[in-house]
């Protein structure tokens, strides 16, 4: 309590006699403590899945046309499309994925993935973040707390986007910028395909290149002991890791898709999403720890057949070349593929012969890294409207996936203003889809 | 829609391929009309138009919506586009009117020209520098356009007190998003007037001045924000003539001679008497005119079947409230800020009043707010944008008595032109009849166009206001040989299937027709007719309708014969409830012609539902076409119609007859028993049958949806079947948990199928229970008097009787829980021992 006769506060003769220093008052330090204190603390260490390649179809992918057909429903419900038997007895998928169905005793199916966000952006943030969006928060994405968990492997950057960051809740959030995704800046469809900065440019030697980044040393340097901020230690540990990514060969030829065989592209096929999915199975084997990619655009309001006829053949064919390469090599138990979308599409078929939005239930497909194979997990009810079995909420989803990854999701981060916060709050790991 | 869509951009490319090894084309289909150039027309002169678009190749005819238009000879240029020579009427209409082509093959879309009073000339850049401005005669119009960030500057000539009038029309035009700004300034570059945006033009924009001195003046038009294109187009009528911003009253009692004033000229207030039409009109202006010429444009103006009262200020107050006997419009001004203007009027209990309060309605600056006061000042209700800005309030009269009604503008503004009126009428039924749209901002098949000795269909929705009940179209009117089939549309329902069919000899034409229809009971006297919107300008924000066009007539017209035609074969048996039902589709194709056919069915009566479309591929001549039911699906004879899309070279449609569709009640109900049974045993499921409509022979009835490692076998019953039963074998690896099975009969008759779904089963699998840990023998040992005659005695019994009915689940539940208790107890009592 602040005593009214004497105009020197408590916490200014804390300010006076302390740790003025170094910026920080005796209070802040000890709030800091005290926060730190509070916090939630889980040792992380590697889990089964050494890595992820979290694939996210833009739009809202229609789990009617795909891993959630229902073909004895009405014909409004039913939709135009057809649905094939998969490996797995009784198990059906939309007639489009072909090579899918083949592999399906390798994969999980979640058919009861719901949350309430319906808008194209929300529903987007929960399946980046595994939190409902906030307005008074910024969230780290998944990718990027596997980069503040783990940090680098390798040389090569823990965090990747193919080809570039797809939105903006796959970014840090409130954690520092320098968990960000390194994005490729390319499409690795193109025949061009690149990465950036990877190499020295052209008449540039490693002796000149040192003689530059010391003359970029000093500069930074003396940034450095006038501004204290985050962008400035960011970028200092953007040019470390590119310093360590152009030193190590290795590294640089996770990038580099002609590496791979002929036969291998051809199997995963030369387009955006072959190219995207082959370069994601490099860049784990690597060492990448998260690799998120997109493909595709799945918001059909109108002629849904046209559009899953249009997209999935290419996405089905590089999906099951991913997951039986990754299990040929041995890779599948340590890498966690997952297929998302924000929400899924409406129960009936509207005017224009498409779908809308839909997240009350829609589906996942979770492989590899420790999740059980050949599974359907949960369920959705005969016109898949709702959940009927096991709903699977946003938070249980990622809380399942750390785990797996080793992280314990109840960790909590320190965000702005000293507030810990949980990875993810409330959820809970499902012990049904773990081996 | 967007098949639709794409199947344009088809027919375009297929076009250029076509153009480029410049073989002509005949046949053409499903036309376009993207614009009309030049944008506006002299009236009283010859004018060579551009119609351009798309399949214009086979053009026939310009059909006009409103008279004062002569079209010669059609030359086609290409197929896109096609040039006529139009003789526009010296009395014709001043402003917006509306043409389509007709081809030989279809209608197009409706699209605007203008049409003003003064000779146009065309810009002549370079003009974008005040010193560089063009000359100009006074009254003429410019035809202009705005490229990005160009200002057109024009030099006219005026004497002291001369009015210098411009009007800018270019949002109107509806060619794109184009917000024209125009000023007024002398030969110094002083501004003496600017206008970017009014109430009356709204985008638009116009200004009026009384020249200060002789000498030169200078018109600057540009884009709001310096944007332009090639796309923005603009007409900016430059003249003499008066440009006022308001009229008042702006209504009056229809066939009557009404005086208005018009406000807001620089010359001051100008009046005019005016013998107003006999009926009424949605769209009605007055145009000012004087010496110095006609205004470009209308001031509008409301047709209405009362007369008027106005108010008289002071009325600012309850005390001082204007008297006026109802029915009537009242009219007023919110003439300065914080005018408020009070009316009071007597009425009975049991009155009811629409209040319509018409402002920005009628492009006055006002946002009205009205409301409604007992006389010692009580309130009863208020509004302020029931109607966009504008307000609506019915008024049911409470109590015999005097009562007051107040409008003031939302922020308290005030202004000389802030025109209102308060229309006071009874509750009228109103009926309007419309084509839903197929494209989600074009116009594509909301005309009629039926091939020779064919047919074509399309969905009426029609708008009940202040009433319900079946509706019957009148189908007058039709060009000849073109007849309508048409059930009348039920009470519940806003959308009817209806049949144009042309004979094989009706005469290749169109026309435009008041297509109307009427509550089914003559009694009631509701009369409606057709309505059209289109929109030309949609943006930002929100996909907001900038320009667009309404319009009150209906296009019907004949084509050319096409290679197909497509019928649906009648189902003898009923659609049944919870049931399903493959159409079939029959497709006539002409010999040497076989291109795919698509079929759509627009109309499912309610409950129904079908497959969005479905083709009829090449080589084919009839497909299934799926449809379902669901539990509460109307019942009734209803009529549905299928249509038909094939490329001709152009997107070519043919409907098929209104075809009978019975939908039913479902034939049978069951009750299903819910099974249950461990891995490797064998389950029954139980359905008790209650027949709702007797039938002839034998019904099958088979599960769907049967898990994996799980076996059954179709049944069959007769209509005195009672109960039947599944069997059902399971295995080892059948899957364990719950199961739902659809349960579907069906029933023949007159050879064809009613097919319905019965029900829901459910089946349980579960593991078999674990062997017990302790073998039950020891304690039966010990004691071996006691229980030793029960298992004994009661193997026997069951073994001869394999055929008992099988317990239900709840009681294999009871059955277990006492088994287990059983145990437990034994378990314990081991324990205890």
């Amino acid at each position: 309590m602040k005593c009214s006769d004497n105009r020197i506060s408590r916490r200014n003769v804390l300010t006076i006699g302390a740790v003025g220093g170094i910026g920080l008052t005796l209070t802040d330090f000890f709030r800091i403590k005290k926060a730190q204190a509070d916090q939630k603390h889980y040792k992380t260490k590697e889990g089964t899945a050494k890595s992820v390649i979290f694939i996210f179809m833009p739009g809202g992918m229609s789990h009617q046309e795909s891993f959630d057909p229902k073909p004895l429903a009405p014909i409004e419900y039913r939709g135009p499309m057809n649905s094939i038997a998969t490996s797995v007895a009784g198990v059906r998928i939309n007639e489009t994925w072909v090579k899918t169905a083949k592999i399906a005793d390798k994969i999980a199916i979640c058919r009861s993935m719901t949350h309430g966000e319906a808008a194209h952006e929300r529903g987007t943030h929960n399946m980046f973040i595994g939190y409902r969006p906030s307005p008074a928060l910024s969230f780290p994405s998944m990718g990027s707390v596997v980069a503040h968990e783990f940090g680098p492997r390798n040389n090569l950057p823990p965090y990747v986007c193919v080809p570039n960051q797809p939105n903006e809740f796959a970014g840090t959030g409130y954690l520092s910028s320098s968990f960000a995704g390194f994005s490729l800046g390319a499409d690795p469809a193109s025949p061009n395909f690149k990465v950036r900065d990877l190499s020295l440019p052209a008449g540039i030697d490693q002796k000149r290149f040192g003689e530059r980044r010391e003359l970029l040393d000093v500069v930074n340097g003396h940034f450095r002991a006038r501004e204290k901020s985050d962008s400035l230690d960011a970028v200092d540990s953007f040019y470390q890791r590119a310093y360590s990514l152009i030193s190590s060969k290795a590294a640089r030829e996770a990038f580099d898709l002609n590496k791979e065989d002929a036969k291998t592209r051809d199997a995963y096929g030369r387009n955006a999403a072959g190219a995207r999915l082959l370069l994601a199975r490099r860049m784990t084997e690597a060492g990448v720890r998260f690799v998120t990619t997109t493909y595709g655009g799945w918001d059909m309001h109108g002629g849904i057949a046209g559009g899953i006829k249009n997209q999935v053949p290419a996405f089905d064919q590089a999906y099951a070349a991913l997951i039986n390469d990754l299990d040929q090599r041995g890779l599948l138990d340590s890498t966690l593929v997952c297929i998302a979308s924000e929400f899924g599409r409406t129960p009936k078929i509207n005017a224009t012969a498409g779908r809308d939005h839909w997240p009350k239930v829609f589906s996942v497909v979770m492989a590899g890294g420790g999740i059980k194979k050949g599974i359907v997990y949960g369920s959705s009810n005969a016109t898949a409207s709702e959940p009927e079995n096991d709903p699977l909420s946003v938070a249980d989803w990622a809380t399942t996936i750390y785990h797996c990854l080793g992280i314990n999701a109840d960790k909590e981060l320190m965000a702005p203003g000293d507030r810990p916060i949980e990875i993810v709050n409330g959820g809970k790991v499902r012990k049904d889809l773990l081996v | 829609m967007y098949r639709f869509m794409f199947g344009m951009l088809i027919v375009n490319a297929l076009f250029i391929n076509i153009s480029s090894a410049s073989s002509p084309r005949e046949v053409f289909s499903s036309p376009r009309l993207t614009i009309i150039q030049p944008r506006g027309v002299q009236r009283g002169v010859e004018h060579v138009i551009t119609f351009s678009g798309s399949n214009l190749g086979d053009a026939e005819e310009i059909l006009f919506y409103d008279p004062g238009f002569v079209a010669g000879k059609i030359e086609v240029i290409s197929a896109n586009s096609i040039k006529v020579s139009v003789t526009v009427a010296a009395d014709c209409r001043i402003g917006e009117h509306v043409a389509q082509v007709r081809t030989k093959t279809g209608i197009t879309d409706f699209r605007t020209i203008f049409v003003g009073a003064l000779k146009a000339v065309d810009e002549v850049e370079p003009n974008s520098d005040f010193d560089k401005s063009q000359p100009i005669e006074l009254n003429v119009t410019v035809q202009g356009i705005v490229q990005n960030e160009d200002v057109d500057y024009y030099l006219v000539k005026a004497t002291k007190g001369q009015r210098i009038s411009v009007e800018v029309e270019a949002m109107r035009l509806g060619n794109t998003l184009f917000d024209p700004y125009v000023a007024i300034l002398d030969s110094k570059r002083f501004e003496l007037a600017s206008n970017d945006d009014t109430p009356l033009a709204l985008q638009d924009t116009f200004a009026s001045i009384l020249a200060p001195e002789d000498g030169q003046y200078v018109i600057e038009v540009r884009e709001s924000a310096y944007a332009g294109s090639n796309a923005c187009q603009y007409r900016l009528h430059v003249g003499t003539f008066p440009r006022p911003t308001a009229v008042f009253p702006a209504g009056g009692k229809m066939g009557e001679e009404t005086e208005v004033k018009f406000l807001g000229d620089p010359s001051g207030v100008m009046t005019q008497k005016i013998v107003l039409p006999a009926e009424s009109k949605s769209e009605y202006g007055l145009f000012a005119q004087d010496p110095g010429g006609v205004a470009p444009s209308a001031n509008w103006f409301r047709i209405f079947e009362h007369g008027n009262a106005f108010e008289t200020e002071p009325n600012n107050e309850i005390a001082t409230a204007t008297a006026v006997a109802l029915p009537l419009a009242f009219n007023g001004i919110v003439e300065t800020k914080g005018d408020v203007d009070f009316y009071k009027f007597a009425a009975t209990k049991g009155q009811v009043f629409d209040i319509e309060c018409f402002a920005r309605r009628i492009r006055s600056g006002l946002d009205p707010v009205i409301n409604v006061y007992k006389s010692d000042g009580g309130s009863i209700a208020g509004n302020d944008d029931s109607r966009g800005p504008d307000s609506y309030y019915r008024f049911t009269v409470p109590a015999d008595g005097e009562y007051l009604i107040s409008v003031r503008d939302h922020l308290g503004r005030g202004k000389a032109d802030f025109v209102y009126r308060l229309e006071f009428s009874s509750v009228k039924p109103k009926l309007t009849l419309s084509i839903p749209r197929v494209e989600r901002y074009g116009q594509y098949r909301q005309q009629i166009f039926v091939a020779r000795g064919n047919r074509f269909a399309t969905l009426i929705n029609a708008t009940r206001v202040n009433f319900g009940g079946e509706i019957v179209l009148d189908g007058n009117d039709l060009p000849t040989g073109v007849s309508m089939h048409a059930e009348p549309m039920a009470a519940n329902l806003n959308a009817m299937p209806v049949v144009f069919e042309a004979a094989a000899d009706a005469p290749i034409a169109g026309k435009l027709i008041d297509f109307t229809g009427k509550h089914a009971d003559p009694k009631q006297n509701i009369k409606g007719g057709f309505f059209n919107r289109a929109d030309f300008v949609i943006a930002a924000p929100g996909q907001s309708r900038y320009t667009g066009k309404d319009v009150r007539k209906l296009a019907v017209v004949v084509v050319d014969e096409l290679p197909f035609s497509i019928d649906i074969v009648v189902p003898k048996v009923p659609l049944v409830r919870n049931g399903e039902m493959n159409l079939k589709i029959v497709a006539h194709k002409k010999e040497g012609w076989d291109e795919p056919i698509n079929i759509q069915l627009p109309f499912k009566p309610p409950g129904v539902g079908a497959a969005s479309s479905i083709n009829i591929p090449k080589g084919k001549s009839e497909v299934l076409y799926p449809i379902t039911a669901n539990a509460n699906a109307q019942i009734k004879n209803w009529k549905i119609f299928a249509i038909g899309s094939a490329n001709v070279g152009g997107a070519a449609w043919a409907s098929s007859q209104l075809t009978p569709l019975e939908i039913a009640d479902s034939f049978v109900k069951m009750e299903i028993q819910r099974a249950s049974t461990e891995q490797g045993k064998d389950a029954q499921i139980y359905c008790k049958l209650s027949l709702t409509t007797p039938f002839e022979g034998v019904a099958k009835v088979r599960l769907l949806g049967v898990p994996p490692k799980v076996t059954t076998t179709e049944l069959e019953f007769n209509k005195d079947t009672a109960e039947i039963a599944f069997e059902l074998k399971t295995e080892a690896g059948s899957p364990v948990g719950k199961h739902s099975l659809v349960c579907q009969v069906e029933i023949i008759k007159d050879g064809e199928s009613i097919i319905s779904r019965a029900g829901t089963a459910q089946l349980q699998i579960d593991k078999p229970l674990p062997p017990p840990k302790k073998p039950v023998a020891k304690p039966v040992a010990k004691a071996p008097v006691a229980p030793a005659p029960v298992p004994a005695a009661v193997p026997p019994p069951v073994a001869k009787k394999p055929k008992a009915k099988p317990l239900t689940r709840l009681q294999k539940l009871r059955l277990f829980t006492k088994q287990l208790k059983e145990s437990q107890a034994l378990e314990s009592d081991e324990s205890k021992k």
